[in-house]
């Protein structure tokens, strides 16, 4: 079906790409950012579906952008069907430099701005076991999630999360996980010690936890970072963390104190504080939850 | 949690297995291929077989005795120009699969991955990634390839200043918790030098962090080669401490494991005595003293055949005689199984009482003209590590 073309969205990302919308019933851009256009429109085939149109290489830059995060990401969804990760139905690299991602569309809001969503401590803890749920998909896959931040977690009508940007996620068995994978792309201000102070053998599973941890507690925070330095001084978040200086007086209320056994072992500063298995994690979720209900 | 009290066998494990048979004095055996051959292992009666913890012994692969060379898993078996640290690798998956074959057929509480055993410290990184290509990634295949559900337990001998160095410590734990697929740890630690008793307070701080912080994740934790410091460990809330009867059981030298030392008829050390009081080995010297001096003095806290015997008077002490060690199997258990049944503030509490009743004894026999050597003067290191411990656990301000 013809469609008038948006100049502005091609003005606005430098990306071509309206021969590819065309072949897509009013396409609406939800979307723009970095190399990437995302479009809700209507598949034949799935229904309702996220377009994501992005440029890979350019004229202007051959050598190109990260292709391998994405084809990464679209490989750890291409195994997983959940709730909790968009499904991808599709992914073509081009030859002229774009790339086209159809993907399940979530009709949601990102956690980092619907956090008052999450009111009572019950409500949270129901957000971080869901979570804990979501993540040990991507677990039982051998795979850590390394980003998880409330950008990447979008909420959903249901309130129940979808987890989102695999693309730094990796494979445990992996042998190549670089620095720059380490310490890079991955949210500073959510990131575990390990992964502020590079230590890549120190990082598994139980990096998510933490990242987790921090999420759980800024929620009880409404919606302030628990190594805030404007809370628990220090210079920085990323430096909070590594001094492991996070704000525990949260817990001295007697509403909050049944978490804090959670949180300050999802909070442990190495590894081995934290939970060794799924299992013990989802164990004392459950056992704070009782105490609310 | 209670604890469970398993017999270390070395030389004679026949006097274990007496002792637990008749005077109850364990739940189970750690059996070491170094002291009991294939046949041995197999004859053992099968209540205590299944109990029984198997030790495969692969810490030192060049080292390969007599009644080790009666298994078929040992690398000089298996590596047709013997063992080679450079081709290991290739044979480590023939190895684990033997060895998991026995383990598996003799039904034993546990499957046991085997360790080696360095006197240094190599980065951790490559440590961890030695295990896990020689022993534990081939171990876990065998085991899954077979399908049992058994626990499976790894085991680890570290040295003293591995546990020490709080970063090591810490990078071995981040190692060991994240290690899928296992149920525990066969911990044997090394200090050296050391004396017949521990008093590096380091180092039994830093050990009692490191089983607690295992325990911590729910691993179960078997402590190996234990001496009475056993007693005090338990704090940290291990899941099985063990007792042994001759010194070589009671004390990890790596040094036994390199030069196959264990052999009957060599000179051996003056007999000791085992005085529950005291948490100490006395020189038999002494016990006689003790005995003509004030006969009621050791039978007051103790009572049993074995000791019935080594009191009598002409007694012939010889470091391999089976009284002495019978006795302390009974005593020692009794003290152990005491402990076992508090937990926690209440264990810890209930050490630091005959900790402290021990140093009062020595002043005791001090002024009654005793003379007793080393006289206890590990026992504050021992309450300093404890009280470090409990402190850092909340149940001492």
């Amino acid at each position: 079906m013809p469609r008038a073309k948006t100049k502005k969205v091609l003005e606005l990302d430098e990306v071509e790409c309206s021969d590819i919308l065309d072949c897509y019933i009013n396409p609406e851009l939800i979307y723009t950012g970095g190399q990437r256009v995302v479009y809700k429109t209507n598949h034949p085939e799935y229904g309702v579906v996220a377009l994501k149109i992005g440029q890979y290489r350019s004229s202007e830059n051959p050598d190109g952008w990260d292709i391998e995060r994405i084809e990464r990401e679209i490989d750890i969804l291409r195994g997983i069907d959940s709730q909790y990760y968009p499904k991808n139905f599709s992914f073509e690299k081009r030859t002229d430099g774009r790339y086209i991602i159809i993907e399940e569309f979530i009709d949601s809001t990102p956690l980092s701005r619907c956090m008052a969503l999450f009111q009572t401590p019950l409500e949270i803890l129901e957000l971080i076991k869901n979570l804990a749920v979501g993540l040990n998909i991507v677990w039982e896959m051998d795979i850590v999630h390394r980003d998880l931040k409330p950008d990447n977690i979008l909420i959903k009508q249901n309130r129940k999360p979808t987890i989102i940007d695999l693309g730094i996620a990796r494979s445990l068995n992996s042998a190549s996980i670089t620095e720059t994978l380490l310490g890079g792309p991955c949210s500073r201000l959510y990131a575990a010690p390990e992964q502020l102070k590079y230590d890549k053998k120190s990082i598994d599973k139980r990096t998510d936890q933490y990242n987790l941890g921090i999420i759980l507690v800024q929620l009880l925070l409404k919606g302030t970072h628990p190594f805030d330095p404007k809370i628990v001084g220090g210079i920085s978040i990323p430096q909070n963390i590594v001094d492991n200086k996070w704000y525990a007086q949260v817990f001295d209320s007697v509403d909050l104190s049944p978490i804090r056994p959670l949180a300050s072992q999802l909070l442990g500063f190495q590894p081995y504080h934290r939970f060794r298995t799924y299992q013990m994690l989802i164990k004392k979720i459950d056992c704070c939850m009782e105490e609310y209900q | 949690m209670k604890f469970e009290i398993y017999h270390q066998l070395g030389h004679n494990g026949t006097w274990n297995i007496d002792s637990i048979k008749n005077e109850n004095t364990g739940e189970g055996i750690i059996i070491s291929p170094r002291s009991m051959n294939k046949k041995n292992t197999e004859k053992i009666e099968e209540s205590l077989r299944k109990k029984a913890i198997f030790d495969p012994l692969l810490l030192n692969p060049h080292q390969v005795n007599t009644k080790m060379a009666t298994y078929d898993f040992y690398p000089n078996d298996v590596m047709p120009y013997g063992f080679e640290t450079k081709q290991f690798s290739q044979y480590s998956s023939i190895i684990a699969n033997k060895c998991i074959k026995f383990q598996d057929q003799n039904d034993f509480r546990y499957f046991v991955i085997p360790t080696r055993y360095y006197n240094d410290m190599p980065p951790v990184s490559t440590l961890t990634r030695i295990l896990n290509e020689h022993f534990i990634d081939p171990f876990l295949t065998a085991i899954e390839n077979l399908g049992s559900h058994k626990g499976v337990i790894i085991q680890l001998i570290l040295n003293s200043n591995m546990i020490k160095n709080d970063e090591y410590a810490s990078d071995l734990l981040n190692w060991i918790t994240g290690i899928e697929g296992i149920d525990g740890v066969y911990l044997i630690t090394e200090l050296s030098p050391r004396d017949k008793q521990i008093g590096d307070v380091d180092f039994l701080y830093s050990l009692l962090n490191f089983v607690n912080a295992l325990s911590q994740n729910e691993l179960e934790v078997i402590l190996g080669y234990l001496n009475t410091e056993a007693l005090l460990l338990s704090i940290a809330n291990p899941s099985i401490i063990t007792i042994g009867s001759y010194e070589n059981t009671r004390n990890f030298n790596s040094n036994n494991f390199i030069y196959d030392n264990e052999k009957t008829g060599q000179k051996g050390p003056t007999p000791r005595l085992y005085i529950p009081r005291l948490l100490d080995w006395i020189e038999h010297p002494y016990i006689d003293l003790m005995n003509k001096t004030d006969p009621d003095y050791i039978r007051s806290a103790a009572h049993n055949e074995y000791l019935d015997q080594v009191l009598k008077p002409g007694y012939k002490w010889h470091f391999t005689k089976p009284e002495p060690y019978k006795h302390f199997f009974i005593e020692g258990y009794k003290q152990l199984r005491e402990i076992s049944i508090v937990e926690d503030n209440e264990r810890y509490c209930e050490i630091c009482n005959i900790i402290d009743s021990a140093t009062r004894e020595y002043s005791q026999l001090k002024e009654a003209g005793f003379e007793l050597g080393v006289a206890g003067s590990y026992l504050p290191k021992w309450s300093t590590a404890a009280h470090l411990f409990a402190k850092k656990q909340g149940w001492r301000k």
